[in-house]
């Protein structure tokens, strides 16, 4: 993978909202990440972390306030609508959604959802081809021909969620961003979407950013992962690296957390659990934002925001005391 | 020897909508005794919701409708038909008898007033003691909790509490009359992991301390691993496998236990392994399918299940499945995918 | 032991279909219909309406008589078998006059409640789409509109453009717009982050398509209601406006002008027709109108749909299984 081109290159990016007077939300600040073509990215945290608004950002939903997001090469960050639509963005980069009951407009019908983009962008000679398609699509995602007519309500929530993803497929883009894409599905249908991106990825050669905040979803699907906690990537590299040596007090933590399926291993796992809650990113003082709940936390860290850093190989770690 | 709590019996619960009934409970069975923690696993709309809600009588009637079926609730000398109660009878032994916590902590805390004033009224309406008296309980409750400051919180208002806290204050909520049972629905679905770890473990020491039975609902299996006795696999409006947590985790017999325990990814999988998926939908319940419920997802499916309902096998003693490859007639011989003992026993047929 | 026969082949997986969906499938929009027609009262009003409006059409077009054709001899006559509801104190055929009065009126009621809304709705999808200083500024033109009552305006309007029914809708237009732009923007930033809003976004649809063609059909029920309860404001709006004095203008007339004429011989029992009639059209028209729009406000909610359904066939099942009868579903 190492050494395919860089396909989406995401500079010093900042995004943030303005919550009320004097009182700024840091979605996302000052990160940075590169996704070359054919791999897959994680963003794994907890809520209010921002991992959902870099995805929105990098597809242009938001405008970043600062940041570079070089798609190929070329600085997308400050497209207006109309640029947007000249450099035929919606071909080439798309998303799949979270919810799949808020993500699928009730009045439309499953084949006119899918086929929206197609239409707008006058893919295909007419109606009947842009049809055709649509029918094609569905039956990459399991659905039958005749289900082009129903309505998303007639469908359940992993049915919806594979109509969400041919619609995002339907304009053959190089980028996907799955925000959440099976977190709203029961467990038996998440491992059916999840094996159908999978597949997906490879027919069609696709680059991903897996946004989520399920731990060992995220490490079947990434190549590499990157974890965020309020705004910023804490730690960043390989999946095997993160998962089976984490430098982060945070990123240990995390994976300590997660309850595994085996009885045994809970009977005899103490998990050492993370005091507090988790902070707010609004407003946020200066140093390392997980301060106020790690263990090792220093003088330092409460003055002075951590840089990231290589921890060794494609691994790289903000913390200025990582767990070795 | 163990004291029974609860007794439920082929209850039948249906919704009477517009469209038709759809039948969410199709004969559940299960028993709960005192102390210990029985979760019921299933995906969304498979009944578990419905399930205990019936036992609690929380779901509005109509639509939904007992079709049949009892649940019997005894308690020293206290003995009763919960399906025959009326309303005004059910409000004694809500709170007192059964207590319930919720996914989303704003369902049973009341956005208007304090933290602290509902669960005194939680007090009041059980016990008989002083106001005072009340609020020092309460005090004590929220601090149990893990609350830090249990004297502040008791001043809030519900929204100005994050997540994390505001399931804290639901389950001193819960706690208030002392009830002998807790109905605990998706309590941590909601809540970062971090925060899950802390309510579950929170949740196991009272539990622990008060000797209460808890009913615990939810998908997660690295929820129920960590905090269930005894596991009913539901599928349908039918509970399809029930066993000891080890039973269903180390030698499940029901195809679709095996389909969810495959498809969950771990952190401890190998990297690069496929997840076994379940294909396709779960019926609709609007027009339950004839034979087994699992049968048209299910990659052993015969003919036999197609027209047949299976009934529960008893595989070893408190474990039983409901799967016709149990059957000592089927030539079959499946190994199942997960688990430790993957060899499938024929087994007898549960006297009905 | 069970000895029934049982067949163990196994089924390929091919020839099952989990994905299929055994739900009939249901439209929103047909069961709205569905569900109003079910509506006696509904149905009634609906019915109401249609005779009144073609009344208003028809009527006139086969009297012999015109509805400014003074008959000075004919005057002040009760209902009689020529002139069913009686003359006015010019001769003029009541019965003609009413059912074009109840045109203007009509007219009135339907276009004086749509224009606002149309307007509406355009200046409330540009603020809550643009959001920003667009949203500020149009939302604070339309704040300082709601301080000064808007009577003000429509009389100022009507003064300067003389009573018709075209001036009415207009001057309507411009002093009623404010409380629907105002819902229409509400709604419009409520979808405005829908997830389905922003995958049309990065499907390439552009505002106009995305608040036109997404966001519009999802809430053209709250439309209708607004709109069906907008008619009888309008009438009435129509009707007070006559009373001062600045309806329309005679010779053509409308029914609130009718009324306003009548009022004076409410307490003569021979002229008391020149009121009753006029005034009892109006009532229907008003309360078919606002009876209409309740009743499909109950339509659209489907939550009421499950509720209303049959309930009376619940409590005997209930009654049944009590008694521990055995029920057929």
């Amino acid at each position: 993978m190492a050494d395919q081109p860089i396909l989406l290159d995401v500079q010093n990016l900042r995004k943030t909202f303005r919550v009320g007077r004097g009182k700024t939300l840091y979605a996302v600040d000052d990160v940075s990440f590169a996704i070359r073509r054919g791999e897959t990215l994680g963003l794994v945290g907890e809520s209010g972390c921002g991992k959902t608004t870099v995805g929105r950002t990098l597809v242009r939903l938001y405008t970043p306030d600062a940041g570079k997001i070089l798609l190929d090469g070329e600085d997308i960050a400050g497209y207006t609508a109309r640029q947007i639509r000249k450099a035929h963005l919606p071909r080439r980069m798309q998303m799949i959604f979270q919810d799949p009951y808020a993500s699928l407009n009730p009045y439309f019908t499953v084949g006119e959802i899918i086929g929206e983009g197609l239409e707008l962008h006058h893919i295909g000679k007419n109606r009947e081809e842009r049809m055709e398609r649509v029918y094609a699509l569905l039956d990459q995602v399991g659905l039958h021909r005749e289900h082009a007519n129903r309505f998303p309500h007639e469908f359940s929530g992993g049915q919806r969620q594979r109509v969400g993803i041919a619609r995002a497929l339907a304009m053959d883009p190089e980028f996907i961003v799955c925000d959440e894409a099976t977190s709203a599905l029961d467990v038996s249908v998440q491992a059916q979407v999840m094996n159908m991106l999978i597949d997906l990825k490879k027919e069609r050669n696709l680059t991903y950013l897996v946004v989520a905040h399920d731990l060992s979803l995220v490490r079947f699907i990434s190549d590499r992962v990157a974890v965020m906690y309020l705004g910023k990537i804490v730690e960043i590299g390989d999946v095997r690296s993160v998962y089976d040596t984490p430098r982060h007090p945070y990123t240990i933590g995390l994976l300590d957390a997660v309850p595994v399926a085996d009885p045994d291993y809970e009977a005899t796992h103490d998990v050492r659990l993370m005091q507090g809650d988790i902070g707010s990113p609004i407003n946020p003082g200066p140093g390392c934002r997980f301060a106020s709940r790690c263990p090792y936390a220093t003088e330092q860290c409460r003055r002075e925001t951590p840089p990231l850093a290589s921890a060794g190989g494609d691994h790289s770690v903000a913390c200025f005391h990582p767990v070795v | 020897m163990s004291e029974r709590l609860l007794t439920v019996k082929d209850l039948r619960v249906s919704f009477m909508t517009a469209s038709g009934e759809v039948q969410a409970v199709r004969g559940v069975d299960f028993t709960l005794d005192r102390g210990e923690t029985l979760a019921i696993v299933g995906e969304s709309g498979c009944g578990k919701s419905v399930t205990i809600q019936t036992v609690m009588r929380l779901n509005p009637e109509p639509p939904a409708l007992i079709r049949g079926g009892s649940i019997l609730y005894e308690n020293g000398s206290v003995k009763a038909e919960i399906t025959r109660l009326s309303d005004r009878e059910m409000r004694a032994y809500r709170g007192k008898a059964f207590s319930m916590i919720f996914q989303d902590a704003m369902t049973s805390l009341n956005p208007t007033t304090r933290v602290g004033r509902q669960i005194v009224e939680g007090i009041l309406h059980h016990e008989n003691v002083s106001r005072a008296e009340a609020k020092a309980r309460a005090i004590q409750l929220l601090g149990k909790t893990g609350l830090p400051s249990p004297e502040s919180v008791y001043g809030c208002y519900p929204h100005t509490l994050s997540g994390g806290q505001r399931q804290r204050a639901m389950i001193a909520l819960a706690l208030a009359s002392n009830p002998s049972i807790l109905f605990a629905d998706e309590p941590t679905t909601a809540l970062d992991v971090t925060i899950q770890a802390q309510i579950l473990s929170l949740m196991s020491d009272i539990q622990k301390e008060n000797h209460m039975a808890m009913i615990f609902i939810t998908h997660n299996l690295g929820v129920v691993a960590k905090m269930a006795d005894r596991v009913a696999v539901m599928y349908a409006g039918q509970i399809v496998e029930s066993g000891t947590l080890r039973d269903i985790f180390y030698t499940p017999r029901h195809p679709y236990t095996w389909g969810l325990l495959g498809s969950i990814p771990s952190l401890r999988m190998d990297l690069g392994t496929r997840l076994s998926s379940i294909p396709g939908t779960p019926p609709d319940l609007f027009a339950p399918p004839r034979g087994c419920a699992f049968a048209a997802r299910c990659p052993y499916c015969m003919q036999a299940c197609l027209s047949e309902d299976p009934g529960f096998y008893q595989v070893d003693a408190g474990h039983r499945a409901r799967c016709w490859l149990l059957d000592r007639r089927c030539p079959r011989e499946v190994e199942a995918p997960v688990g430790r003992d993957r060899t499938v026993r024929k087994a007898e047929r549960e006297a009905e | 032991m069970d000895t029934r026969e049982l067949d163990f082949t196994p089924v390929p997986e091919s020839s099952r279909d989990a994905d299929q969906i055994v739900r009939p499938s249901t439209r929103y929009w047909p069961e709205v219909w569905k569900r109003l027609f079910r509506n006696r009262l509904a149905v009634f009003c609906l019915i109401l309406i249609a005779v009144i409006a073609v009344l208003a059409i028809v009527a006139p077009i086969l009297s012999p008589y015109a509805y400014d054709e003074a008959d000075l001899m004919a005057s002040n006559l009760a209902p009689c078998r020529e002139h069913p509801f009686g003359t006015d104190k010019t001769g003029r055929d009541m019965w003609t006059r009413v059912w074009v009065g109840a045109r203007a009126s009509l007219l009135i009621g339907f276009l004086g409640a749509l224009a606002p809304f149309l307007l509406g709705t355009v200046i409330g999808a540009t603020s809550g789409w643009c959001g920003g200083w667009v949203d500020m500024v149009i939302m604070r033109i339309c704040d300082i509109m709601l301080c000064i009552p808007s009577m003000i305006y429509l009389i100022l309007l009507l003064i300067v453009m003389g009573g018709s029914v075209q001036s009415m809708v207009l001057a309507m237009a411009l002093s009623g717009w404010m409380g629907s732009a105002r819902g229409f923007r509400g709604r419009v930033m409520q979808f405005k982050n829908r997830e389905f809003t922003l995958a049309a976004r990065l499907q390439g649809a552009s505002g106009a398509r995305i608040v036109f063609r997404h966001i519009l059909p999802n809430i053209l029920g709250n439309i209708a209601v607004g709109l069906s309860s907008a008619v009888p404001g309008a009438i009435f709006m129509e009707a007070g406006m006559s009373y001062i004095g600045l309806g329309v203008t005679p010779p053509r007339t409308s029914l609130g002008q009718l009324s306003t004429e009548g009022i004076n011989f409410f307490m003569l029992p021979s002229k008391f027709h020149l009121f009753l009639f006029p005034a009892l059209v109006i009532s229907l028209m008003i309360f078919a109108f606002f009876m209409f729009g309740n009743c499909l406000r109950d339509a659209l909610d489907p939550r009421l749909r499950d509720e209303e359904y049959n309930a009376r066939r619940l409590r005997s099942l209930r009654r049944a299984l009590r008694r521990g009868k055995k029920v057929q579903a």
